[in-house]
């Protein structure tokens, strides 16, 4: 299959912008990431917008204002792993020869508070109070302190960790660093889970431009390769953290994470072990400790020793989330896997600033979200 | 939730999903969940499934699932639930959120109501309850169903 690689990246900051437009905020990242690439608009051969709030034809909403050059425009919904279809597509048109300049840009702009429930949830739930969005996130973070042992303290201190790393990322919608003790005093949204140990839905956009490996070195000195996008949705009862009615309790199958992470370490030839960092779903404190263990980073149930022992902290040996995490940088949600790849970009090319992870080499982005949909991008210096 | 006895015109009573309760829905106190199983894999569904999600086998048999079961997992919804929830709002009464197994090999998503939320545990016995959650715009009571400790 022919290597693929990120030549451009663009990044809009998550937040709250006012009156700002969904159109200007995805833009920005467009203009940054075709500046990166050292293009410009009209050299875009096919364009995968990726989203879940924004209205029907987002793509051409967004991008056409920059140049009605006539290409195909592509709107993409995946849920919280959108951005991963979007750059999974383009991809496939690189390798499929369809093109040899494809972009993939996320952009949100999402209502406040919490997400609608007609559109994650059937309408009869709504009328039972069965779509509190954190609910699902709760009630796993329940069974699994349950079953392994896991502690309210180990959840505040994936919040605590995150937090702390969103200080020195202009890109973070909080970065605002709070102490255990805060983090636990905090509300609980959905118990045991506390509003510090949440991410917000919010405003932003990602945006790469993507060419075949052989010709990356005429746009960027510093290409990065894609060594594996995966998109799965869940199997069967492997997951019940998306708007379900039941889940089998005679039959587990591997989580969507698990599966997707299996596919992209196969593509890309290598292991957990191999990773140097890695940005992942931290919808909320437990769904990161969850991950740990769905990616292969520790066994099932040790996933709150993992973070006691500081393995996931931007000094350990494998950060987790340098970023700050969705927890706080919010979740614009078809922007987000974007801009988890912009971070590894940046780390990887060196250019990360405060947050640079000496000699990183290969990084790992993770999104997850409803009805199980998950996609995993590794990417290589 | 007492079934009104008397003679009067009562409103008609529909199920909050089609064919999740057995009918009649006269006595509510004997209505049950319906289910459908797998005749090819064994999985129970629950209410009327006309393909298997697990390997999508056709040949499905209806069963009425037991009314009672064990709570897997569970939180606390302390706010009001977002959109149109139909319980009570004025005030908003907090009620317990599990996943309860029932002894087919299913969990059920359901409130867990009648339930010190101190004495709420992983294992702990229910018993299922159906209910008129609320009169809909025709007049009709919609049934709907939650959970509540057994012993209580």
């Amino acid at each position: 299959m022919k290597k693929v690689a990120i030549v451009g990246v663009g990044l809009h900051p998550f937040g709250r912008f006012g009156d700002k437009t969904f159109q200007q905020i995805g833009q920005e990242a467009v203009r940054m990431a075709l500046k990166d690439a050292n293009i410009t608009w009209p050299d875009i051969q096919i364009a995968y917008l990726s989203s879940q709030y924004l209205p029907s034809t987002a793509a051409g909403r967004v991008l056409k204002p920059l140049g009605e050059t006539g290409i195909s425009l592509v709107d993409v919904e995946a849920a919280c792993a959108s951005g991963g279809v979007a750059v999974r597509q383009a991809i496939q048109a690189i390798q499929s020869e369809y093109c040899d300049l494809a972009l993939a840009v996320g952009v949100e702009k999402m209502p406040r508070g919490f997400m609608d429930p007609m559109a994650n949830f059937e309408q009869w739930q709504v009328y039972m109070g069965l779509s509190t969005n954190p609910s699902y996130w709760a009630m796993t973070a329940r069974r699994h302190m349950h079953d392994y042992g896991t502690t309210e303290l180990q959840l505040a201190k994936v919040a605590y960790k995150n937090h702390k790393n969103s200080v020195d990322n202009p890109y973070s919608m909080y970065q605002k660093e709070f102490r255990i003790e805060e983090i636990m005093a905090s509300p609980i949204v959905c118990d045991p889970i506390h509003l510090f140990e949440i991410c917000a839905p919010n405003e932003g956009a990602g945006a790469i431009v993507l060419c075949p490996w052989e010709k990356a070195h005429k746009y960027n000195s510093k290409p990065i390769a894609v060594e594996a996008c995966v998109h799965t949705v869940a199997m069967y009862s492997s997951d019940f953290r998306v708007p379900i009615e039941s889940m089998s309790a005679r039959i587990t199958n591997p989580g969507p994470t698990e599966a997707a992470s299996e596919k992209a370490y196969k593509a890309a030839g290598i292991g957990p072990e191999d990773l140097d960092l890695v940005e992942l779903q931290d919808t909320d404190s437990f769904c990161e400790l969850m991950l740990y263990e769905e990616l292969g980073f520790c066994k099932v149930g040790e996933s709150g020793k993992l973070i006691d022992d500081g393995v996931t902290e931007k000094n350990g040996k494998l950060p987790v989330n340098v970023s700050g995490g969705l927890i706080s940088k919010g979740e614009p949600v078809g922007a987000s896997h974007l801009g988890q790849i912009a971070e590894i970009v940046w780390q990887l090319r060196g250019q990360a600033g405060k947050r640079q992870i000496p000699d990183a080499k290969v990084g790992l982005a993770h999104v997850l979200g409803a009805r199980g949909n998950c996609a995993v991008t590794i990417l290589k210096k | 939730m007492k079934p009104n006895e008397t003679t009067q015109k009562q409103p008609k009573r529909i199920p909050i999903r089609e064919d999740l309760f057995t009918t009649p829905l006269d006595d509510l106190g004997q209505a049950r969940m319906k289910g459908s199983r797998c005749k090819n894999c064994g999985e129970v569904f629950m209410g009327k499934a006309a393909t298997c999600a697990s390997c999508s086998g056709a040949d499905m048999e209806d069963l009425t699932l037991s009314n009672r079961g064990t709570l897997w997992t569970y939180t606390f919804i302390h706010y009001q639930p977002p959109g149109d929830y139909r319980g009570p709002t004025d005030p908003f009464v907090p009620f317990a959120e599990g996943l309860v197994e029932l002894p087919e090999g299913i969990r059920i998503l359901a409130p867990v109501k009648e339930c010190d939320f101190d004495k709420v545990r992983i294992g702990m016995p229910l018993v299922l309850v159906v209910h008129e959650l609320f009169q809909d715009g025709d007049g009709n009571q919609v049934v709907a169903f939650y959970f509540r400790p057994a012993s209580a």
